[in-house]
């Protein structure tokens, strides 16, 4: 297995790369799971899903941290109750997505 | 009055912030600007020196395993901010890059580090200079409005580009719950390149309930400043990002009730 | 999250850790096994360019790999060079065909699938898995 992370300044174009990879690889037949760890998770968009298909997608953390996990939960029953699939052999899941007020 | 912008990573919050700085010192204005992310921007548009330093470490105290400043607000401003070539007061809340391995791990050091992010978010949410203006630019995205850095009482520019990715970023901040009585939301659409551009964002900046305040043309010579790391304070007032930046302060100026200055309002 | 994934041979696992240094200069970054650092040619994305492969290093992350980003010409190549004090595994161009699937809301690889950028990415994309 393969893991790979892209970074750079805001605006640089890292989701877009991260997203074009990520669909270049689903469409040559690899299983990818692509993670968006931004707290304003625009991932989606370059992945093809659209504004409000990328909109709509839930954050892990948030809802972990309100539901929790189910007493068995291993990182992979995780990761497959919150990704979405963005395509054949993709899917994606949004890690924190920080788009209320919180306090403190 | 405060002014916080707010926008995705890249929309040019840095960029207009020291713009808007520049403008209103030109018009005699007293300005305290205060750059919120971790890796300098803010700095050099205003030509001020990125140093190592967090600015404010040391200035909040443990007590009762919470934390206090060690004065007030205006006097740790006093005290801790540098001031730029055009007179704009200057803090910026650290720097994080590769010698701080000992970021997580050295504890003096850390604290010192800690303190000083502690200080500046309390700093730049409550000091607020009775008569002047307090800029401060926040990181990109939503992770420092969602935790409450804009603050109770002001105005929060949101920048957005015309691309879906920074219009979902104002969807965002639109839709984080009741927004603080005092502060309010209004846009400024960036990188203008076009008329279809400056529709786009009228229609969804409209959708969203966000009144855009200024639209700014993506301008060469701003461009230009930036790829020769030359402080965009220093371009003409002529240019087209700059005279969109006046009419901004020109709404802002209305905003705080004051009388509209003309430009040359620093020769009185 | 990523050491307690399933290993899953010829799975890929991409992760976009967002704008800025702080989410490579936090926590443990061992099971990386490549950071891609994209930079643009102006000095603020070039200065968070280099933390981030300062960081990399540091942190033991084994392969870093540089994408210079909207690359308008031969100087713009040259200035990131000299900001970064390293060559670029990968350029891609300054593209209209990608501004204006940014502004659709679309994916390069849908609105643009044979655009210069998506041509230049291929490489890279064959090059990480081997």
């Amino acid at each position: 297995m393969t893991k790979i992370a892209v970074a750079g300044k805001g605006g640089s174009g890292k989701t877009t790369v991260a997203g074009v990879l990520a669909r270049l690889w689903a469409e040559d037949g690899r299983e990818v799971l692509s993670v968006d760890a931004d707290e304003n998770p625009n991932l989606g968009i370059s992945l093809g899903l659209g504004m409000e298909g990328t909109y709509g997608l839930i954050g892990a953390r948030e809802t972990l941290l309100l539901d929790g996990p189910a007493v068995s939960s291993s990182m992979e029953d995780i990761v497959d109750r919150f990704a979405a699939e963005a395509g054949e052999h993709l899917r994606i899941v949004q890690v924190r997505k920080f788009d209320q007020f919180r306090p403190g | 009055m405060r002014v916080v912008f707010l926008g995705k990573g890249g929309s040019g919050k840095s960029s207009l912030a020291g713009l808007l700085s520049a403008e209103l010192t030109a018009r005699g204005q007293r300005v305290v600007a205060m750059d919120a992310d971790t890796v300098p921007g803010l700095a050099q548009v205003l030509g001020v020196t990125p140093t190592d330093d967090w600015f404010l470490a040391g200035t909040a105290l443990r007590d009762n395993g919470g934390w206090r400043l060690d004065g007030s607000p205006a006097e740790i401003v006093d005290r801790c901010s540098r001031e730029s070539p055009g007179g704009v007061r200057f803090l910026q809340v650290g720097n994080a890059d590769a010698t701080l391995k000992d970021f997580e791990f050295r504890r003096e050091s850390f604290l010192d580090r800690w303190s000083g992010t502690v200080a500046f978010n309390t700093v730049s949410r409550t000091f607020d200079d009775e008569g002047g203006w307090v800029i401060i630019d926040l990181q990109g995205g939503t992770l420092q409005v969602a935790g409450g850095m804009v603050g109770t009482s002001g105005i929060a520019v949101v920048v957005v580009e015309p691309f879906a990715k920074s219009v979902l970023t104002a969807r965002r901040f639109v839709g984080m719950g009741q927004w603080p009585p005092g502060m309010r939301l209004v846009g400024v659409a960036n990188k203008v390149e076009s008329a279809a551009d400056e529709a786009y964002l009228t229609t969804e900046l409209d959708r969203l309930g966000v009144p855009i305040w200024a639209t700014v043309p993506l301008d060469p010579a701003v461009k230009q400043a930036e790829r020769r790391a030359q402080p965009v304070v220093t371009l003409d007032r002529d240019t087209p990002a700059r005279r969109a930046v006046s009419g901004l302060a020109d709404r802002l100026y209305e905003a705080a009730n004051a009388e509209v200055p003309l430009p040359d309002a620093a020769s009185r | 999250m990523l050491a307690a994934l399933d290993d899953k041979p010829g799975r890929v696992v991409i992760v976009d850790l967002g704008g800025g240094v702080m989410t490579v200069a936090r926590g443990d970054k061992s099971q990386i096994d490549a950071l891609v650092v994209v930079v643009e040619p102006y000095p603020r994305s070039a200065e968070v360019g280099r933390r981030l492969l300062d960081m990399a290093e540091a942190k033991g992350i084994p392969r870093r790999v540089v994408v210079a980003n909207k690359v308008a010409g031969p100087e713009d190549l040259e200035a990131i060079r000299e900001w970064l004090g390293v060559e670029p595994d990968i350029v891609l161009p300054d593209d209209r065909a990608v501004s204006a699937a940014d502004r659709a809301g679309a994916s390069p690889i849908d609105h643009a699938p044979g655009s210069d950028a998506v041509w230049a990415l291929r490489p890279l994309a064959a090059s990480l898995l081997a």
